[in-house]
């Protein structure tokens, strides 16, 4: 009798040895910011547990994107034990909604993989936004030397003056329009400006031009807003 | 060429996409690079867009240059409707621009055989991704099979 007992006890016992698994629990492992300010980070302090019975370690946190930063208070977690997961996302030049997984990697065997999420919406500070149509002009059949009028209407949809500085070929630098020289060309918010421009092209053959407009809208890339001529020179 | 500014009527139709500078896009890399492209296919780095795609940032000229290639320069991604054809981290952007190589293969130094490290800094910060792991990302770069 004595001797079934201790035997049931030592199985359950090793049972249990058996089966001690670490679990981890993120708390919240969805966070929504609301609507932010374009500008400021905003941050989101996660406590992460180890609510199961064995040991466990945080291998790596990966936030899929390089406007999100996150910084671990601790790699290694006993049982109960809990630690810090600071999550940071970057609003500047990122007006509108985002959605950022975040993945964090432990060596708990079959759950390798514990996912969280963060959302919101940032509020897009006030600015110029430039909006140039059509984006590829077509200058058609050149005769080398000659020159063809194009036309483009450039939009403004920002809340602010939309003020072109400069126009420029971005492979030769080469200055078309010059603000400095020939004044700045002024769109109101929410108007539309139709441009005509006398293009002309020394090159031989095909082409395409990749021309920047340099400006003060917020939606251009850093080298300025970016339009192609596309045509065929003839001799 | 001459440029100028003038008040006008006319309308220009849209033209054609065409290709433009040195950077050509992974379909012309496969030509060649035929398992290698298909490895890629298997990757992260071949839906990068989709991704950006996947959270409405696809606009963000901050956010699109982890996600295409070329970004910024010469040659290289100007936006989606532009360049469509270099969107996702594709070949090139480890691999620098291709036109030279595709036009002459054996021309050394017509492309970047091994890329740095420094490369995949640019978009795999610290911040992103804490223990990145260069040796070992390299060796899934093309997918399971290589």
């Amino acid at each position: 009798m004595w001797f079934c007992l201790a035997a049931m006890m030592a199985i359950s016992i090793g049972a249990a040895a058996a089966f001690a698994a670490a679990q981890l629990t993120v708390d919240p492992s969805h966070y929504d910011f609301g609507e932010v300010p374009e500008g400021p980070p905003v941050s989101l302090t996660a406590v992460l547990e180890n609510t199961g019975d064995a040991d466990l370690t945080i291998k790596n946190v990966w936030t899929h994107c390089a406007c999100t930063d996150s910084e671990l208070g601790k790699q290694t977690l006993k049982p109960r034990e809990k630690t810090t997961l600071k999550i940071t996302y970057n609003t500047a030049d990122r007006p509108g909604i985002f959605k950022k997984d975040i993945t964090i990697e432990t060596d708990i065997v079959g759950h390798e993989e514990v996912e969280m999420e963060v959302v919101g919406t940032v509020k897009e500070a006030p600015g110029a936004k430039i909006l140039v149509t059509p984006r590829k002009i077509d200058a058609g059949n050149l005769k080398k030397g000659s020159s063809t009028k194009l036309t483009m209407d450039v939009r403004n949809d920002g809340t602010l003056p939309l003020v072109i500085r400069k126009i420029t070929e971005r492979a030769t630098g080469l200055v078309f329009y010059d603000g400095v020289k020939q004044g700045d060309i002024l769109i109101g918010a929410g108007e539309t400006r139709r441009l005509e421009l006398e293009y002309k092209t020394a090159k031989s053959g095909p082409f395409t031009d990749v021309l920047i407009i340099d400006s003060n809208a917020k939606n251009a890339a850093k080298g300025g807003f970016a339009f192609m001529v596309v045509g065929k020179s003839e001799e | 060429m001459l440029f100028c500014v003038l008040p006008g009527t006319g309308i220009s139709a849209e033209a054609k996409g065409g290709e433009y500078g040195d950077y050509i896009g992974w379909m012309k890399c496969r030509s060649c690079h035929e398992q290698l492209a298909a490895g890629w296919q298997m990757t992260r780095h071949a839906w990068a867009f989709g991704d950006l795609k996947k959270s409405g940032q696809e606009g963000l000229p901050d956010c699109q240059r982890c996600h295409v290639i070329g970004y910024g320069e010469e040659g290289g991604f100007i936006d989606s409707d532009l360049t469509p054809e270099l969107v996702n981290v594709q070949c090139e952007e480890c691999h620098g621009a291709g036109r030279a190589h595709a036009s002459d293969p054996g021309k050394k130094g017509s492309i970047i055989a091994k890329p740095s490290e420094q490369k995949c800094r640019k978009c795999h910060t610290p911040g992103q991704d804490k223990s990145f792991n260069y040796a070992l990302k390299i060796k899934g770069i093309h997918g399971p099979k290589q």
